[in-house]
């Protein structure tokens, strides 16, 4: 009783409860500079196209590659999370989808279709023999 | 100018809003179908890649891709920017940021005309 225990300072990031909406905001910022190496990799492989077909060969190597497809499975998932989370966004800006349920089930679904649809996506990729 | 450091949404934040849900409107349905082109070039070798930017549609739909998405990721890199990084620091960091934007789209853009170019039929 006598010692005080350590208080956290306030406002301090780990008293915050952890919200959905919070967790998807911030997965737009990340997803939003995923892209923006996607956009990188879309401008590199125009610039191999262009160098002919050794160096696009090279290009198609380094995608296949373990550390190219993390690239790309990154991209991809940034992908489909923005477009979600970026149409929760537009829903929003309509002036609508505020109430506390229909904003977390928004987030949450935004999560749910990135994780989703780069799943199905390599799935697809997978199936068709292209890895 | 009486304030050292001014965010853009502090100037002209409004027109700013509309800039950034104009190109998310174009960008949404881009997305879709880039998605697709991607999966279509993920197991194709030089030669078929050559044939399909050939076509005119998939040539202007990269090059609008290019143009409006490195204008979108400005806008976007710029609100990080202003968030984060201030002072010098930020003014130096938002520089950077048109300069690799610009470059970006110049570049990407550049090499989608200069592909077409090369592969435009003799006497076309």
């Amino acid at each position: 009783m006598t010692e005080t225990p350590h208080r956290p300072l306030s406002p301090h990031l780990q008293v915050w409860r952890w919200h959905v909406t919070m967790a998807a905001s911030i997965l737009h910022r990340v997803s939003g500079v995923g892209l923006a190496v996607g956009m990188l990799m879309v401008v590199a492989w125009l610039a191999c196209l262009k160098a002919g077909p050794d160096v696009y060969a090279g290009f198609a190597a380094f995608s296949g590659s373990w550390f190219g497809l993390i690239v790309w499975i990154g991209v991809s998932w940034a992908a489909f999370y923005h477009l979600a989370s970026g149409i929760r966004h537009l829903i929003w800006d309509a002036g609508v989808g505020f109430a506390l349920a229909v904003a977390n089930a928004m987030s949450w679904a935004s999560i749910g279709f990135s994780v989703g649809g780069t799943a199905v996506f390599w799935f697809l990729l997978m199936r068709a023999g292209v890895l | 100018m009486t304030s050292p450091y001014v965010k853009a949404s502090e100037k002209t934040g409004a027109w700013t809003w509309i800039k950034e849900r104009a190109s998310a409107l174009v960008l949404a349905p881009l997305m879709l179908w880039t998605l697709v082109a991607g999966a279509t070039l993920a197991g194709l070798d030089h030669a078929q890649a050559l044939a399909w930017l050939a076509q005119p549609v998939n040539a202007m739909l990269v090059a609008v891709g290019i143009l409006i998405g490195v204008y979108h990721l400005h806008l976007g890199l710029r609100a990080i920017i202003e968030d984060y990084v201030h002072g010098s620091a930020g003014k130096l960091a938002l520089t950077l940021n048109l300069l690799g934007c610009l470059a970006l789209a110049g570049t990407g853009l550049a090499f989608v005309i200069l592909i077409a170019l090369a592969q435009a039929p003799a006497g076309a």
